[in-house]
């Protein structure tokens, strides 16, 4: 009995991160009207910094490329380090704020997810450059010798945490309820316009509060990391429990977060110590407890059907990318045909690059369909491409079935599970989809993938080598090179799935997909059904996914949890956004700079900066969502079609076009201006 | 001409041009609030009164030759944003209200006070509200609110008052005891700029008034003059041609009877 107590009070420690993180995006989302998912990796590099301050002495800023660490001094004390490190953590959340989240208050519910998760693959990226990727056990700061209380001995930091935990909420609470400022910022979240009237400035407060929780998530991070680990992965995915946390208390309610925090943590300790009776069943003893948070997420969004505080912005975020055609055929037949011209033209690395590439065109071509036409945000598209590859281990090493039938079968066991994540979607949208996906790609992640039942433990899964009618397809040649095979297999698939998404969007269904994305209620007032038309849009989406993922399978022939990560998935969704998510052309884009395609190759074998490709990609779309949310693919047909006007069969459309230019744009973008002019006038001096 | 604009106290605009995006919808508006004034401004649906007021606080796109508060001065094009024109002393209640609901009465004049000031005196004025300090803003009756949208206002010590819309989905009477208590302040000092589409009520309590049309200024006169002055003021609300027609039905229905 005096264990289960025990294994209770231990959870404290992770615990208080989760309450610590959940408060302070609960205040963000007050002050920004954000979901910061970065939130995590704010804590995580205040961590990395503090450690390595008290381990060596060096402070490492936050940047990669010029010099970064330098030298304090020996055997600083924690109050030498920890003030250091509190102000890189407040600049880093004021720079977060000018550059990032302020330019970025009027953009759409997608951009803002976007953003935020580019800068975690910026951090993220920078940490692993700076720190490695090793997991560090820092020695402990607050006292950690056993108490003995009621006949049981645990370490006394847990309470301390737990207390500390309190005092900020208690404290946090106060300064909303009853200070100007807490106020101001409540005010401020409702009408930022009456709030300017009232002689209050939003953007002064949002500053502020930004730097409070970049603070906040540093103390935090670092008081508990002794306790938790410090590795990148580990520490940035705290955002999902803390992200529970504060969506059970309405992102509102400070109390509640930290309330629910600190009991998402125990609970997490106890089912811990239950996986280890001998009772508990085997296939579930691994995930287990990452599937508490993704549980509390469903039920906090879809059960409790309470509408989660809205924001009122100075001016109404234009929801939508704008959305062009759909693109020409002949534009997919040149991207086909450059891709079958690399195939044949380049050897060795760089034509497993363009292999890898064009798989990456099928899982592109899912978020095309999925969030640009259907406009759901979903994090978990690694997840339901990570269910086919596992699924095309299975099927063709257990039921040795052959090759065009493995692939279709995982890609329908894919769908399955893509209209399964695609539920939640039904009820709830936007930002808040973005949360319960994420949570259930690493409750996927963690249950499933890192399950060695499912997985066949430190080998990986293998994948048996395709082949048809006897022609062999193998991703690999028998000296052991990429095979031209295998990647004209891919450019076929590819250029396959690119059509059947043309051929969508321009038939029916597309328009169906379009109208939902556009309005809900407008589409099922025109007799649209709404909820046939979003599964269709999942399970189109999780099958072209599905399909990508097998080839994936195919092409790495074994496969492990990390080919279908967390974060695999979230670059995937950021570089789609960064290609442009609405176009076809945009997949292509797109998949050239996913780890291991076109761009990397370059990186890595010209540049040698292969290591930076990560953050590189990050990099691009956080500035692509603040600057040009509606990616390359649109920006670079314009400059196409403006550079080679009056030429060929649409010279006469494509020159009226570029005369019409000054005007057109005017037009297009009148819109816009208003927008950002009254913005702009309003903010101007804030 | 408009270099030379004599500070009068109150609020003095010149040459204010607005609109939305490359469209001006307001064109070249010049309008005078003295201390203690009451001005209507009247005119039909899109005539551009909400959006002069708005720009006159620094919320939308304008320009301006020449303005004045109080002592100030201020030249264009660049008007004030609202933070300039709240600290300088214009105050606007919108159309919308803009109460921060979620907040308590007692708060949102908390927030909205500066700082070192007691901003629950303005409720001697609304003895209403006094009664319903904790209550949040959203639970309000719509008179109510747009009384805490008044007093919200003036806890910010204006000098102009700009009030879009006092009477909108309120019953008469409440309007009635709103205009009532407006006349009171102005004769504190407070100038007062009123968009108002129950004219003839609103003229029973401003000294002069500006009608609109088609965004710019076409009368200019005292309360006495507009009350005489019916048909012009149809013709700003109906346009000539209607107001014409009003006329010839008018004339044909004497005709007939």
């Amino acid at each position: 009995m005096s264990q289960y107590v025990l294994f209770l009070l231990l959870g404290l420690g992770s615990g208080a991160v989760y309450a610590g993180l959940g408060m302070g995006l609960v205040v963000q989302y007050k002050a920004l009207g954000i979901i910061n998912f970065a939130y995590g990796a704010m804590a995580m590099i205040a961590s990395f910094q503090y450690h390595e301050l008290r381990q060596h002495g060096d402070l490492v800023m936050p940047w990669v490329g010029l010099p970064s660490r330098v030298h304090i001094g020996d055997d600083l004390s924690m109050w030498v380090a920890l003030p250091i490190v509190l102000v890189l953590s407040s600049l880093l959340g004021l720079l977060l704020f000018v550059a990032v989240y302020r330019p970025m208050r009027a953009a759409s519910p997608l951009a803002k997810v976007v953003a935020s998760v580019g800068v975690m693959i910026v951090l993220q990226a920078i940490v692993v450059i700076q720190f490695g990727t090793e997991a560090r056990l820092p020695e402990a700061i607050l006292p950690n010798e056993t108490v003995t209380v009621l006949g049981l001995a645990f370490p006394r930091d847990r309470f301390i945490l737990a207390l500390f935990t309190a005092v900020v909420a208690i404290v946090l609470w106060a300064l909303y309820r009853f200070t100007r400022f807490g106020l101001a910022t409540r005010a401020a979240s409702e009408t930022e316009r009456g709030a300017l009237l009232s002689g209050i400035s939003p953007g002064r407060l949002a500053m502020v509060n930004s730097v409070l929780v970049a603070v906040s998530a540093a103390v935090f991070g670092i008081l508990s990391s002794p306790i938790t680990g410090l590795d990148p992965t580990k520490f940035t995915l705290f955002i999902v429990p803390a992200l529970a946390a504060a969506l059970v208390g309405r992102l509102k309610l400070i109390s509640v977060t930290a309330i629910a925090g600190l009991g998402i943590g125990m609970m997490q300790s106890e089912l811990l110590f239950l996986t280890t009776k001998s009772w508990f069943p085997d296939w579930a003893r691994s995930g287990v407890v990452d599937s508490v948070p993704f549980i509390l997420i469903v039920v906090a969004l879809v059960a409790s059907g309470k509408r989660l505080p809205v924001r009122g912005g100075l001016t109404e975020a234009s929801a939508l990318l704008s959305l062009r055609r759909g693109e020409r055929p002949s534009v997919l037949l040149v991207w086909l045909a450059l891709g079958g011209i690399a195939l044949f033209v380049l050897r060795d690395q760089y034509r497993m690059a363009v292999t890898v590439t064009l798989i990456g065109v099928m899982i592109m071509l899912s978020f095309v369909v999925l969030t640009g036409y259907l406009g759901q945000i979903s994090l978990a598209q690694g997840a339901v491409a990570g269910v086919a590859g596992f699924s095309v281990s299975k099927i063709t090493t257990e039921f040795d079935l052959p090759f065009p039938i493995a692939p279709l079968l995982a890609a329908l066991v894919a769908t399955a599970a893509g209209c399964l994540i695609g539920i939640p979607g039904l009820r709830i949208r936007g930002v808040q989809l973005a949360v319960v996906t994420l949570a259930g790609a690493v409750a996927i992640e963690r249950l499933v993938f890192n399950n060695p039942v499912v997985t066949g433990g430190v080998t990986g899964a293998l994948v048996e080598r395709p082949s048809l009618f006897g022609l062999d397809l193998s991703p690999l040649t028998s000296s052991q090179r990429p095979s031209l095979s295998f990647g004209l297999l891919c450019l076929v698939v590819a250029g396959a799935l690119a059509f059947a998404v043309l051929a969508v969007r321009r038939g029916e269904l597309g328009r169906r997909l379009i109208s939902v994305r556009s309005n809900e209620r407008v589409a099922s007032s025109l007799g649209i059904d709404v909820v046939r038309v979003k599964i269709s849009g999942f399970a189109l989406s999780s099958f072209i996914a599905g399909i990508g993922g097998s080839m994936l399978g195919y092409h790495q022939g074994s496969i492990s949890a990390t080919s279908f990560a967390v974060f695999v998935g979230l670059q995937w969704l950021a570089l789609s956004y960064l290609g442009g998510i609405t176009s076809i052309s945009g997949a292509f884009i797109a998949a050239m700079m996913l780890p291991g395609g076109v761009s990397d190759a370059v990186l890595t074998g010209v540049w040698h900066l292969g290591q930076y490709h990560l953050l590189l990609s990050g990099l691009g779309v956080v500035v692509t969502a603040v600057a040009n949310p509606e990616g390359l693919a649109p920006k670079i047909g314009d400059q196409f079609r403006s550079k080679f006007a009056g030429r060929g069969r649409h010279s006469a459309a494509a020159s009226t076009r570029s005369a019409a230019q000054p005007a057109d744009n005017t037009v297009d973008r009148t819109a816009d201006n208003t927008v950002d002019r009254t913005a702009e006038n309003a903010l101007a001096e804030i | 001409m408009t270099d030379d604009l004599e500070p009068n106290g109150g609020l003095r605009i010149r040459g204010l041009t607005a609109g939305y995006g490359g469209v001006d919808v307001v064109r070249n508006v010049d309008i005078d609030v003295g201390p203690g004034e009451i001005v209507g401004l009247f005119g039909a649906n899109g005539a551009g009164k909400t959006t002069t007021l708005n720009s006159i606080v620094g919320i939308g796109r304008s320009t301006l030759d020449t303005f004045a508060i109080g002592d100030l001065v201020h030249r264009g094009p660049k008007p004030f944003g609202p933070l300039d024109a709240n600290r300088h002393g214009i105050a606007l209640v919108p159309e919308d209200r803009c109460l921060f609901t979620q907040l308590t009465v007692a708060e949102n004049l908390r927030v909205s006070a500066p700082k070192g000031s007691a901003p629950l005196d303005v409720l001697d004025h609304f003895p209403l509200l006094q009664s319903l300090l904790k209550r949040k803003a959203g639970l309000l009756s719509g008179g109510e609110q747009q009384m805490l949208a008044i007093a919200r206002a003036l806890v910010t010590r204006p000098k102009v008052l700009l009030i879009d819309e006092l009477s909108l989905g309120l019953a008469p009477i409440i309007v009635q005891r709103l205009l009532a208590s407006i006349y009171e302040f102005a004769s504190d000092g407070l100038g007062v700029l009123l968009v108002e589409q129950h004219v003839n009520l609103a003229l029973q309590y401003v000294h002069r008034g500006y009608v609109m049309r088609n965004g710019t200024v076409v009368m200019d006169a005292s309360s006495a003059e507009l009350m005489n002055a019916g048909e012009a003021l149809a013709s700003a609300y109906l346009g000539d041609a209607a107001a014409a027609d009003a006329e010839s039905i008018d004339a044909r229905e004497g005709a007939t009877l």
